[in-house]
């Protein structure tokens, strides 16, 4: 029997949670737009997926954050833009939420663009390289300014104090009415002194900051930046799920590829097996990241076993035919692994 | 010498008989003659010249107090073939008993067993077969005649004594035993001199070795302080700067827990180089606030604290 059957027929999915090809309740097709639930949700590009970030735990309470402190700046595109940063452990979703943060932007700046620039290493001017030439698209008109500066900036040991130079001269000149969103992953301790510069830099060019970073530390110093009145911004940090945002999470998701309600609402995972994926492990949090792919391995597993036993099928019955996982082998097998935890 | 010579002169010129001639020479010897001694005519054996006792160990006798006493039996023969009347007496602590009388009151025969000894003296004492004087009559044969002996020394009262049996034949000069008698007192291992000498060595080695070590101890304390000052002398821009500016976004972060926030601190001392310049003291217990249990929940206070105990030049 064919996975898909499988799922359908008897755990009343209509498509892999975890790795859809297609959602036909939304109508929106995973394949044709080379997209993965796996990965980050790219949501700038795709606001379809928004309908698959899980509001849970951390995520949910960051979200209203953002939101409420772009309502309540009053944000609406207009130059001088505040600045976010996210702080999350690696598999936390920081990507996810960077992308969140970028359409909430995008909701009151129809035409924001938004672009995520790797911070390449321990050099503030490479970075300024690269962002200048994301601002050479940004401000077409300003093709004049970019060209003096190309003849004295070497992008191989670029001069710091000639792309300052050229920013505070692209300050000066007409800013774009719409935001550009940079995406900057990610600061470490040692960088901490660029968020107030570059948000000094770039932010007269509206120019929409969005952090990223790993270190509780950079946030502290973020937040106290903030309460100094030296940057307008707010932090977010993301922590990995409970036992109890797990099961919700899982809820949700498989909610999303169901058609009719099922109790408990997280089969074919039993509720009870559950909370062993958040025992031993720090502060008994996983991050999302991690929790997906378990989840994923799980019900992988599960369907192969099940498509080799099932050759014949069994007549079909009108109520579900329980077939409850068992996640242990594929949680083990994972947990063999170094687990990026929160 | 001269009387003799002239009495056996004036006797030889009589013509006297020569038997009667050497008795009387001997009677008119010139001087005096000497006694027989006992010991030449008496064998006397078994008696021990020294007693010891033990301090607890006494023995109560009716209407005279405690006493520590020694049993002991004396055996006596005649060295000749003639019967003799052996007088036996004391200087001292030193009285004489038969033999037989211990069958008779204790219903037990000699030699008897240590631990017996203090009821065969109550019931030797009870029955008044104890006496400081004895008479013995030897008669000859190889058969010795056994004399039972009480050595008893007051309780209390002095830790040593010593008496002398007297044994004598009438006319004969007596027989001098001395007996002496120890009580041994249990003295505290404390006291005892090789335990004391020992003590005191070790005593003054472990003093001696402990003064050393404070010395060494106070003299590091004062070197690391000094190094310690000197090095912050030297990194006080450093320093003023983590103080001034990184530290109180650290640790004023109400987002994270305490106890993250102390981790946090010294994560950037170790970043900033800081770390290294800690005296030990003040590294160890940052760590065990850094290290300790969530559950702990130490406070930032206590950090706080222990740095500005360090640093407070840095922190006002």
């Amino acid at each position: 029997m064919p996975p898909a059957e499988i799922l359908t027929k008897y755990y009343l999915l209509s498509d892999h949670p975890f790795e859809p090809e297609r959602d036909t309740k939304r109508h929106f097709d995973f394949k044709a737009q080379n997209l993965s639930l796996m990965k980050e949700l790219r949501m700038f590009e795709h606001s379809q997926l928004k309908d698959y970030f899980v509001n849970v735990g951390s995520f949910n309470a960051s979200c209203a954050e953002v939101e409420n402190f772009l309502h309540n700046v009053g944000y609406n595109g207009s130059p001088a833009p505040p600045a976010i940063l996210i702080q999350g452990a690696k598999g936390s979703g920081m990507d996810s939420m960077a992308q969140y943060v970028a359409l909430a932007v995008r909701a009151r700046a129809a035409g924001a663009t938004s672009y995520l620039i790797p911070i390449p290493s321990a050099s503030q001017s490479r970075l300024l390289v690269l962002v200048k030439a994301e601002l050479k698209g940004f401000m077409p008109n300003e093709e004049k300014i970019f060209t003096k500066y190309d003849g004295l900036i070497d992008p191989q040991k670029p001069d710091l104090a000639y792309l300052r130079a050229m920013f505070l001269e692209l300050a000066a000149r007409n800013i774009p009415n719409q935001p550009l969103i940079l995406l900057l992953k990610s600061v470490s301790w040692d960088c901490r002194d660029w968020l107030l510069s570059l948000y000094q830099l770039l932010s007269p060019l509206n120019v929409f900051l969005v952090f990223f970073t790993e270190d509780t530390r950079v946030a502290s110093w973020f937040d106290d930046l903030v309460a100094k009145s030296l940057l307008l911004g707010r932090s977010v940090r993301l922590r990995g799920l409970d036992a109890g945002e797990g099961r919700s999470f899982v809820e949700m998701r498989l909610s999303s590829f169901r058609s009719v309600s099922v109790v408990p609402e997280s089969f074919p995972f039993n509720p009870q097996a559950l909370p062993l994926i958040f025992r031993d492990v720090p502060e008994q949090r996983v991050g999302v990241k991690f929790f997906i792919q378990i989840l994923r391995n799980s019900l992988n597993a599960k369907i192969a076993a099940l498509e080799g036993s099932y050759v014949d099928p069994p007549p079909p019955r009108s109520a579900i035919q329980i077939e409850w996982m068992d996640i242990s082998d594929a949680y083990e097998a994972i947990l063999r692994k170094k687990a990026p935890t929160p | 010498m001269l009387s003799l010579s002239r009495t056996i002169a004036f006797l030889t010129s009589v013509g006297r008989a020569t038997t009667l001639t050497i008795v009387i020479v001997l009677l008119s010897l010139d001087g005096k003659a000497e006694p027989p001694k006992t010991i030449d005519m008496v064998l006397t054996s078994g008696v021990r010249p020294s007693e010891y006792w033990k301090k607890e160990d006494s023995v109560p006798l009716a209407s005279e107090g405690a006493w520590h006493v020694a049993l002991g039996v004396l055996s006596l023969r005649a060295l000749d073939n003639c019967s003799h009347e052996v007088l036996l007496s004391a200087n001292g602590n030193l009285e004489f008993f038969d033999v037989s009388a211990i069958t008779a009151t204790s219903g037990q025969g000699w030699p008897a067993k240590r631990s017996d000894w203090t009821q065969i003296v109550k019931n030797l004492w009870a029955a008044g077969k104890v006496a400081p004087m004895k008479s013995v009559k030897l008669s000859p044969g190889p058969t010795p005649q056994e004399v039972g002996y009480i050595v008893r020394m007051a309780e209390p009262g002095p830790s040593h004594s010593s008496a002398e049996m007297i044994i004598a034949i009438p006319g004969a000069e007596p027989e001098m035993l001395p007996i002496t008698m120890e009580v041994s007192e249990a003295q505290p291992f404390w006291r005892d001199p090789v335990f004391a000498t020992l003590f005191g060595a070790f005593s003054g080695a472990a003093i001696g070795f402990g003064v050393f070590v404070l010395q060494q101890t106070y003299s590091r304390k004062a070197e690391a302080r000094k190094r310690f000052e000197e090095r912050k002398i030297e990194k006080a821009t450093q320093l003023w700067n983590f103080f001034q500016v990184t530290y109180p976004p650290l640790v004023n972060d109400a987002s994270l827990s305490e106890l993250e926030r102390i981790r946090n601190v010294r994560k950037t001392l170790l970043d900033e180089s800081i770390y290294p310049l800690l005296p030990l003291d003040v590294a160890n217990r940052l760590n065990r606030l850094s290290d300790a249990n969530s559950k702990l929940s130490p406070h930032i206070s206590d950090m706080d604290a222990l740095l500005r105990s360090t640093f407070a030049e840095f922190m006002s």
